[in-house]
Order: structure tokens, then C-alpha cells, then sequence
């Protein structure tokens, strides 16, 4: 990576960050998982920035990363393991605004299978169009379409969002 | 089109996920992670040593290059370009907690650092003007086990800095920048301790800290990364070396294999193993941890990262040691070679999952057994990741204490 790429990388990062942790926070529902997975698709993205940079659309790959390392981080459950004495405990981790609203969304969110939530994620948080969250997922549209109405479905009658504002 | 109910999902989606507040980009551990990957795709490309190192040197270069890069970033009109910068003295005692604070001055304008340790919150926290406030530190763990002075990660959004707890003996950190500027910081007193700290833009980053205690030059540190090693006056800083301490490669299901390096670089950090595993078909992953060679010369595994396949112990051997010899149980043993990196000795080993140490021994070269014991031998700290394929959050703890994991 030359210098021009390296800062092109380091703007590309910090423009970035934010929104993806806001995206790893509704694959995961948790800020540390969220914020250690967008670490991890920023490096690997950074490892091919070569190749990142000439993709039509980086930010359809770094989000692949994501959704894959979501996926993976299933597999490896079984050394899933927080290593510090105490979380890092930065300042405006938790919500302070309408944290029941969150606590709920999240709550129902957590209860969908990842694919479908990841659907969500994409298709209702992020605007992607069905083709565009299609090819994020690596999937058909048709299974998107699918998968976004087993979601909603599931909601509607989540005992989480009954007291919600999500109409039945 | 969304229906009625499909808005109003979005809207509850937007108003939750709007309000995370992420935590700073950690752009140089991604921009130093990224390049431990991509050594490790030339690690595992290539075939034969002389490949490897080949690759690995094109790989050091290209890092230099980075980091130069890197430094030298504050292109007009993409980053904000600081023209000078300068530290503020503060009493020898700390008012507020505030123990570093600097000013930046360019293109019409100017922006304030400040560092301070929160007691009631256990925090080192730090800010530049108009932002918020980060947490930058764990005040209880910031603390200087016997040196000159021991660094920590000091940088939040888009300004990388270091703070530090010096030695009592400190009464001034003079600081040089790759922008060729210079600093003095002298050490102010806050909740027992001895602080010094510096934030520098992006454009600009720390080159060099030199301690004195009066005009007495006490060491300095000359670095790209965390400082780690304090070198004495006079010294001269070393070459940078790079060697392959050993390599292998282990299974990784569905006729999948991971192929891993360990190498250990020797520099002016001092010295830095680095681990890297690469595996077919997926991606790579790596660890990297400098010591001083003060550290070094204590034997015991200096690193440990404990994933899905496997685990691998990096460490080092007293300078006698021509290799170790480990018993995996079921008959089964390992013998591993203690590689010289300028006079220290280094090992590392890969332990298939559910492989386990029974005893290891040292031998020198004619082959009599310097000392040993039974179960791993003495680990420093664990590095590992929080997820299985992720990368390594390079989160450190020290084994038996706290929630760190069993072995």
C-alpha cells in the first residue's frame, strides 16, 4: 500500500467507521461485538485495499466482511471469549436516550435468526433495494423477499415488540 | 416501495441504531493489522524460505512506506494541516485531573488537547476542542512497573497521541515529531502517579521521547508503534532485522490447511514476534507484541493466541538454549528450535487443538537439559481474539487472573 493509498484508507475508515458499527450493533446487538466487527472488515479490507479500491462499490465489501465474520462468529463460539478484567468503558457506550425502545427493537431483533436479521439490517435500516441486499448476503432476491417477511412476520407477534409501536 | 409497517420498522431502526455512539476508529491498529495480513498472504503464497523472506522484506519495506505515509498524510484539503504545535506547562501537581494538554495552530485555526485522569470514574480520558470526551485509558492499570517510563495508547478520533507514567527521576520528556518539531512535556502528579502525555494530528505523529532527569539523559524511544523499549544514551539504535523462527501447518477441516509464520522482528521497538496464519480458501490472521530486550531476557512464552485450530505459544529461551523439547502427551513431543535474533533466542510452536503439555525441557547445543518443568512453561500474557475468525483484538491479560481463559 503506497502513501496515497494508505491515506485514501484512513479517510475511507474514518468516514466509515461509525455507520458500521451502527451496522455490526444490529447484526450483533452488542457494541463491542459490533465495534470488533468492523474492525475486522476494515483490516481485511485494508490487507486488499488494492483491490478494495477498484470495486465498484468497497462499501458492499467491507459489509460482506461483516456479515460473513457475523456468520463465522457463530462457528467459533465455542472460543468466543472476552479476555479483559473489565469491559473497555468508554464514555456513551450505552444509549441514554429511549433506552426502552432500543432494549426492545433489540431484544426482538436478537430473536431472528442472523440471516433474517441481517435482511432487516440491510433491506429496512441501510435502503439497500432487494437486489442490492441480495448481493450483500451472497443470496437470491426471491430469498430475500422471503426472508424479509419471515422476519416481519416474526416480529409482529414477538411478545417484545407487542408493547411496541410496530403495528400488528 | 416499503409498506406502512415496513416505515415504521425503519423508523424505530433509525432512531436506535442512529444513536450508538461508536467508539474511536482504531485506524492505526487496523493500518498495522492490515499489514500483518498481508505479510501473512505473502507468507503463505510463497513457497520456499527464500521466498518467505523475500516476501517478508518487501513486506517491512512496504510497512516503512505505510507509516511514512502514513505520517506525512495531511494532504491540503483532505486533512486539516497543523503548522505548529506546542504543549502547554502545567503545575507539577495536577488541577482537575488535567496532566497534558497542547495547542495546534494552522490554516486559520487552532485546536486544544487536553489529557486528564478521572479517579471517581478510574478513567484517563482525553479531548480536542469541539469534540466530546474519550475514553482513552484504565486509570488503575496505568500504572509503571520499574521503568523509565511505560507508554499506553493515548490517541482518540483522528488525533493518534500516547500517554505515559514516568519513573519519580523524569523531570522532562523532550519530544521530537516526524514533522520535525519539538516538545518538552514535563511530568505532572495525579492520583499517585507521574504523568506525561501528547496527541499530535493525523498529519503529524511522535518520532522519538527522550527522558532526562535534570540535564542527565535517562533513554529514549525511537518508534512507530506503542514505545516499548527505553534504549540508553549513546546506544545505537538498531537495524532492522527480520527472521523466521519457525513455520508449519496444521489442519483446518473440510481439506482446508492453515499455514503460520512466526518470525520476530528486531528494531528500534525492541523486539516485536509476530505470528501470522494464513488459511486456504478464507483469510489470514496474526498477532504481533514487542517487549524490550530487558523483557526478552526473561525465558517464558511472551504470547499466546488461542483460536479454533489451535493454540501457539511465542517466546523466548535463555541465550544457552539451542532448542526445547515439549511432551504432548501419548507418547507424543514436539522439538522446537531456539533461533538467535541478535543474541536473544526465540521459539514458537503450534499446538494442534486438543493438544496439551504434559512437561518441557531446554537443552543447549550438545544436548544437556538446562532446566524445564512440568505443564506449559511460565506465560506472560495471552493475546487472543474474541472471535474464532476474526482478528485479534490484541486485548491482553495475564493468565490465572481475572477472566482470562484456561489453557
Amino acid at each position: 500500500m503506497d502513501g496515497m493509498a494508505a491515506d485514501e484508507f484512513t479517510e475511507f475508515m474514518l468516514s466509515r467507521w461509525a455507520g458500521l458499527v451502527r451496522f455490526g450493533y444490529g447484526l450483533t446487538g452488542d457494541q463491542g461485538l459490533a465495534e470488533d466487527l468492523a474492525q475486522t472488515a476494515l483490516t481485511r479490507a485494508c490487507a486488499s485495499w488494492t483491490r478494495v479500491r477498484r470495486a465498484s462499490d468497497p462499501d458492499a465489501y467491507v459489509r460482506r466482511i461483516m456479515i460473513n465474520s457475523n456468520r463465522s462468529r457463530f462457528r467459533g463460539r465455542r472460543v468466543s471469549e472476552q479476555l479483559t478484567e473489565s469491559p473497555p468503558d468508554y464514555p456513551g457506550r450505552e444509549l441514554v436516550e429511549a433506552p426502552d425502545e432500543r432494549t426492545e427493537l433489540m431484544a426482538a431483533l436478537m430473536s431472528l435468526p442472523a440471516g433474517q436479521r441481517a435482511v432487516v439490517v440491510l433491506r429496512y435500516w441501510m435502503d439497500l433495494s432487494e437486489a442490492d441486499t441480495a448481493a450483500a448476503l451472497g443470496c437470491s432476491t426471491g430469498n430475500v423477499k422471503s426472508q424479509a417477511a419471515r422476519a416481519l412476520a416474526k416480529l409482529r407477534v414477538s411478545g417484545e415488540l407487542m408493547n411496541g409501536r410496530l403495528p400488528c | 416501495m416499503l409498506s406502512e409497517e415496513e416505515l415504521q420498522l425503519k423508523a424505530r431502526l433509525d432512531r436506535v441504531l442512529g444513536q450508538i455512539n461508536a467508539a474511536p476508529p482504531p485506524v492505526a491498529a487496523v493500518l498495522r493489522k492490515g499489514r500483518i495480513m498481508r505479510t501473512g498472504y505473502n507468507l503463505a503464497i510463497s513457497t520456499a524460505v527464500a521466498a518467505v523472506s523475500l516476501a517478508g522484506f518487501a513486506a517491512v519495506t512496504q510497512l516503512g512506506h505505510l507509516h511514512r505515509h502514513q505520517a506525512s498524510s495531511g494532504e491540503p484539503g483532505r486533512h486539516p494541516h497543523w503548522k505548529k504545535e506546542r504543549v502547554v506547562r502545567l503545575g507539577p501537581v495536577a488541577k482537575h485531573g488535567l496532566v497534558a494538554e497542547g495547542i495546534e495552530t494552522g490554516s486559520g485555526r487552532q485546536a486544544t488537547w487536553k489529557i486528564r485522569v478521572d479517579a471517581s470514574h478510574n478513567q484517563v480520558r482525553a479531548k480536542v476542542t469541539g469534540g466530546r470526551e474519550w475514553y482513552i485509558g484504565n486509570l488503575r492499570r496505568s500504572v509503571n512497573p520499574g521503568s523509565i517510563g511505560t507508554f499506553y495508547y493515548g490517541g482518540i478520533e483522528g488525533w493518534p497521541g500516547f500517554y505515559a507514567v514516568v519513573s519519580k527521576d523524569v523531570t522532562r520528556v523532550a519530544v521530537t515529531t516526524k514533522d520535525h518539531q519539538k516538545l518538552d512535556l514535563y511530568p505532572v502528579a495525579a492520583a499517585g502517579r507521574r504523568w506525561v502525555g501528547v496527541l499530535t494530528p493525523l498529519s503529524d505523529s511522535v518520532r522519538t521521547f527522550t527522558a532526562y532527569s535534570g540535564k542527565t539523559e535517562l533513554g529514549r524511544v525511537v518508534t512507530d508503534h506503542l514505545p516499548v523499549t527505553w534504549w540508553p544514551p549513546g546506544q545505537k539504535i538498531p537495524a532492522e532485522q527480520n527472521v523466521v523462527v519457525n513455520r508449519g501447518r496444521v489442519p483446518a477441516g473440510s481439506g482446508h490447511h492453515l499455514d503460520w509464520v512466526v518470525s520476530v522482528q528486531y528494531g528500534s521497538d525492541g523486539y516485536c514476534v509476530l505470528m501470522t496464519g494464513y488459511i486456504t480458501g478464507s483469510g489470514g490472521f496474526g498477532i504481533e507484541d514487542c517487549m524490550s530486550p530487558d523483557t526478552a531476557q526473561s525465558a517464558g512464552v511472551k504470547a499466546i493466541e488461542h483460536r479454533r485450530l489451535g493454540s501457539w505459544l511465542l517466546g523466548t529461551a535463555k541465550r544457552s538454549v539451542a532448542y526445547l523439547k515439549f511432551d504432548l502427551g501419548g507418547g507424543r513431543a514436539s522439538r522446537v528450535a531456539a533461533v538467535p535474533v541478535s543474541g536473544q533466542r526465540f521459539f514458537g510452536l503450534a499446538l494442534r487443538s486438543g493438544q496439551h503439555v504434559a512437561s518441557w525441557a531446554a537443552y543447549d547445543k550438545a544436548g544437556h537439559k538446562l532446566y524445564g518443568g512440568t505443564g506449559l512453561p511460565k506465560i506472560d500474557r495471552y493475546i487472543g481474539p474474541l472471535t474464532a475468525w476474526g482478528w485479534a483484538d490484541n486485548t491482553n491479560c495475564v493468565l490465572g487472573q481475572g477472566r482470562c481463559p484456561k489453557l
